[in-house]
């Protein structure tokens, strides 16, 4: 037996021990780092939307418990100065017929929500949206994907009402709001009816560009999200005007 | 790599286990806090303006 092992040849390759290690290490390395980006892709996509469409199966009854709950009273609507609006309205679309700024009328408006309460419903069927929005857009109030900048109007009333979504996590509420484009409709159900807008502008901003979400003469709906997808590198806004509503006729005529 | 982590922490085997269970949540909330991070930072932030 000794005789034979000692006839065959040696099949070993000698490596020397540090090209072993490093080659341990780099394999190492390789899984961790594989584990990782993993885990990242699951929880961003994941994850995060399995968060964002559970808390809007709660958001839908509380939208519904607001809706009957909250106490909406009529105003009288006195328009603000006039002030031009930073946004063109493409040729083709229907412009309001400007007014005497005495004009005013009795509008519905809702009590202020509390942050990340339910506080409506957003539809555009062009970009597949169908998404209730929470007061905050704070990193919490947007796990639930979309979210109303406090101290913007309240949709459907005057002023301009700021609504912030993800564009890829947490559900992706506003995924294809590229798709958008001027004279589409969005619709938004809030306490003081429903609301529908016209898309005015489609733009892409900078993030610290607040001049979009200034308050306006009107009344305007802004949507804003991440652009391109995937990148939190710019902003994509969709500017908007109310068209028809509750509030719609009063707002018009005075603005 | 997880087996010289168990064998090197004290005590019995389902101290051990414990001692296991407690290291993995603590990792898992690290990386979930570290995940957030990365994707609010560089990849979604919510399209918040300002």
């Amino acid at each position: 037996m000794s005789t034979i092992r000692a006839e065959l040849p040696r099949l070993t390759i000698r490596r020397g021990p540090s090209a072993l290690a490093v080659g341990r290490v780099t394999a190492r390395v390789a899984v961790v780092a594989a584990v990782l980006i993993a885990g990242f892709v699951v929880y961003e996509f994941g994850v995060t939307s399995l968060v964002a469409q559970r808390a809007q199966g709660g958001l839908r009854d509380d939208l519904i418990a607001w809706e009957t709950t909250n106490p909406v009273s009529h105003v009288t609507y006195v328009p603000a100065g006039h002030r031009p609006a930073p946004v063109t309205v493409p040729a083709g679309l229907p412009t309001p017929e400007p007014a005497e700024p005495s004009v005013s009328g009795m509008i519905a408006v809702s009590g202020a929500p509390l942050p990340r309460m339910a506080v409506g419903r957003i539809v555009i069927e062009t970009a597949g949206v169908d998404w209730v929005f929470v007061e905050g857009v704070d990193r919490g109030a947007l796990r639930s994907g979309v979210g109303h900048m406090p101290g913007t109007a309240l949709p459907g009333e005057p002023g301009n009402a700021v609504l912030s979504g993800h564009r890829t996590t947490y559900g992706a509420p506003f995924l294809h709001l590229d798709r958008v484009e001027p004279g589409d409709l969005i619709t938004v159900t809030s306490a003081s009816g429903d609301h529908t807008y016209q898309v005015v502008e489609v733009r892409t901003v900078a993030p610290t560009d607040t001049s979009v979400t200034g308050q306006w003469s009107g009344a305007w709906l802004t949507l804003t999200t991440c652009t391109p997808a995937f990148s939190a590198r710019d902003r994509l806004v969709v500017i908007s005007r109310l068209v028809a509503g509750p509030n719609a006729g009063v707002i018009l005529a005075g603005s | 790599m997880i087996r010289r982590l168990y064998e090197s922490l004290p005590g019995p085997a389902t101290v051990r286990l414990a001692e296991m269970a407690i290291i993995g949540a603590v990792v898992v909330v690290l990386l979930v806090v570290f995940y957030e991070w990365v994707g609010s930072t560089f990849m979604d932030s919510g399209g918040t303006i300002g």
